[in-house]
């Protein structure tokens, strides 16, 4: 290969030589200089890229057998092209079914939801809701009985008992308070063969969060988790499987993805709401994106006073500030930590830190401070920032 | 140079498909890794190119280089590929997925994610780009070809290659520039 030696970006100078410079080669060079911030931003993305992977001596053997064999014509392509297309027939055809309108159901999260597994209804509260309710109950007490079910569909069968059931019980109105008390979901029950929609999406959440938290298996999260998404893309349960997905991609380290997802939905529903913004909060900030961190450390703080989500948003809302070059704002943050959570998780390292922008704030002053100075003061900011962002990341 | 470093090698025709398999697999890997960026699997497209390597060999007269026309064929072969994951991604599947799926390419897990996000970039502004800006660009920025090889490959004028690259720079630069727009809240 050519080394090329002539800086020039001009496509009609030397142009049957080399009137390029590679920008991965210039923008770790000396000569670098001389570029846009965008060239230069597109010199290191290009220079980062990782090299390819040689095919492998098993691969190559393997794909050497396949290609030995004469394919022109052969029955397995026509069959595979006809596979294709009866792949993608089938696929639409699920997809539709996919998004046919369900059985009305409460949308509350997992706690109305465990709440599915009632005993049978004894009243006549024929709402939409309480019919909701009953329908697992119902569907058990159908497949009880024997000749009862009709050829419809499970999820049909289902209502339409529902419905006969309260329209004949009418003494008592039913209260969910007489249904026993949830359960935990056992991670081994094998899914019913008429499973009711709802009790599928907590059983599959269930099962990932029992791996996430109890067996530490983030990969197997995940794998339930896309199973989740799969099958419910619109599911109930939705934004829980999006926040235990947030979590698993922590524990695999897949922190642009975990901030990718918090960037892209909303969690400020979910108990954990704040608690995910603090976190999205300190990946931007580890990013280097502290603005936008800073919005978020600000609103946590505006509205969570007590607690480690509001001492995390309060301490990473002084480093932000701090790089971001706003030191009586950093300090003023710090000395609320301070105040608020004395003996506080960052309370050592929240000293510290105040110490060094006070130091530096006197510096400037009184004197005139070095150029750098400031820069040293954030940088320390900044590394402290990433630092907790890691440790808040890690230690999930 | 290592892209090419078989041309020189290469028997004169009549090949055959193990030959050109042992000298030429190692190349069309890398072509379609390239090409096809973390979107394509390497080993598949390499079968594919050699069963039909396979089946048209024998009508292969020699007129171009036995390179070059490997390069056309994986280069069809990455595009179809490439339309396929397109409808994929229509269909619902989403790019993390595959981008997780990429295997561990750096001394730490910080560098592999640095690696795996750079790649990812990359690769989505190279899709906004015309196909033949695509591939120069690649050739020459990632593959880091000269361009007479470049040239030799897509049986093009060096010249017209240099405006290729020209034109390639500038839509790329474009595509980053809209990245980054994008990326901001």
């Amino acid at each position: 290969m050519k080394t090329p030696t002539v800086p020039s970006t001009d496509p009609k100078a030397n142009s049957l030589t080399e009137p390029f410079l590679r920008l991965a080669d210039v923008a770790t060079h000396a000569r670098s200089a001389g570029l846009s911030p965008l060239e230069r931003q597109a010199g290191e993305l290009l220079a980062k890229l990782p090299p390819v992977v040689p095919l492998s001596p098993e691969a190559r053997s393997k794909i050497g057998a396949a290609t030995k064999k004469p394919t022109r014509f052969s029955i397995q392509r026509v069959l595979g092209g006809a596979g294709l297309v009866t792949a993608t027939v089938a696929f639409f055809v699920w997809s539709f079914r996919a998004k046919e309108p369900s059985v009305p159901l409460r949308s509350e999260p997992a706690a109305s939801v465990e709440r599915v597994a009632v005993s049978p209804p004894q009243g006549s509260m024929a709402t939409q809701e309480t019919a909701g309710l009953a329908i697992q109950a119902d569907t058990e007490t159908a497949s009880q009985e024997p000749g009862t079910q009709t050829a419809q569909s499970p999820k049909k069968a289902a209502v339409a008992n529902v419905r006969k059931t309260l329209e004949k019980k009418t003494d008592k109105p039913l209260s969910v308070s007489d249904a026993p008390a949830p359960a935990a979901v056992p991670a081994d029950i094998e899914p019913a063969p008429e499973e009711h929609p709802l009790s599928a999406e907590t059983r599959l959440l269930g099962l990932a969060l029992q791996a996430l938290r109890t067996e530490n298996q983030a990969q197997t999260a995940l794998a339930h988790l896309d199973e989740y998404a799969a099958r419910f893309p619109d599911g109930t349960l939705r934004e829980e499987a999006l926040a235990a997905r947030v979590d698993a991609l922590l524990g695999l380290d897949r922190r642009a993805e975990a901030l990718g997802l918090l960037e892209k939905h909303s969690f400020d529903r979910l108990p954990r709401g704040g608690e995910l913004r603090v976190l999205r909060a300190e990946l931007r900030a580890a990013k280097g994106r502290c603005g936008d961190a800073l919005r978020d450390f600000s609103g946590v703080t505006e509205t969570h006073t007590q607690g480690d989500v509001a001492e995390r948003a309060l301490y990473g809302q002084a480093l932000c500030q701090a790089q971001v070059g706003d030191t009586q704002g950093a300090m003023s943050s710090l000395q609320h930590h301070l105040a608020r959570f004395p003996s506080g998780r960052f309370a050592a390292q929240a000293q510290t830190a105040l110490q060094k922008l006070g130091a530096f704030d006197k510096a400037t002053a009184t004197t005139t401070a070095p150029a750098n100075g400031n820069a040293n003061a954030n940088a320390n900011a900044n590394a402290n920032a990433n630092a907790n962002a890691n440790a808040n990341a890690n230690g999930r | 140079m290592a892209a090419v470093h078989s041309l020189a090698d290469a028997p004169p025709t009549p090949y055959t498909v193990p030959e050109v398999y042992r000298l030429h697999a190692d190349d069309v890997a890398r072509w379609a890794a390239r090409l096809g960026g973390p979107r394509v699997d390497v080993e598949d497209v390499v079968q594919d190119v050699f069963v039909t390597v396979t089946e048209l060999l024998p009508e292969f007269r020699g007129e171009a280089k036995i390179t070059t026309w490997l390069f056309r064929i994986t280069q069809n072969k990455v595009r179809q590929r490439l339309r396929r994951a397109r409808l994929l991604r229509l269909l619902g599947q989403h790019e993390q997925e595959t981008l997780a799926d990429l295997p561990a390419l750096g001394p730490s897990p910080l560098c592999d994610l640095e690696r795996k996000e750079a790649h990812k970039i990359v690769y989505k502004i190279l899709d906004g780009m015309g196909d033949k800006y695509r591939t120069a660009f690649i050739l020459f920025e990632i593959e880091k070809l000269s361009g007479d090889e470049i040239a030799q490959l897509l049986e093009q004028k060096v010249a017209t290659i240099w405006v290729w690259l020209h034109r390639a720079r500038t839509q790329f630069l474009d595509g980053l520039k809209r990245h980054n727009a994008s990326e901001r809240p």
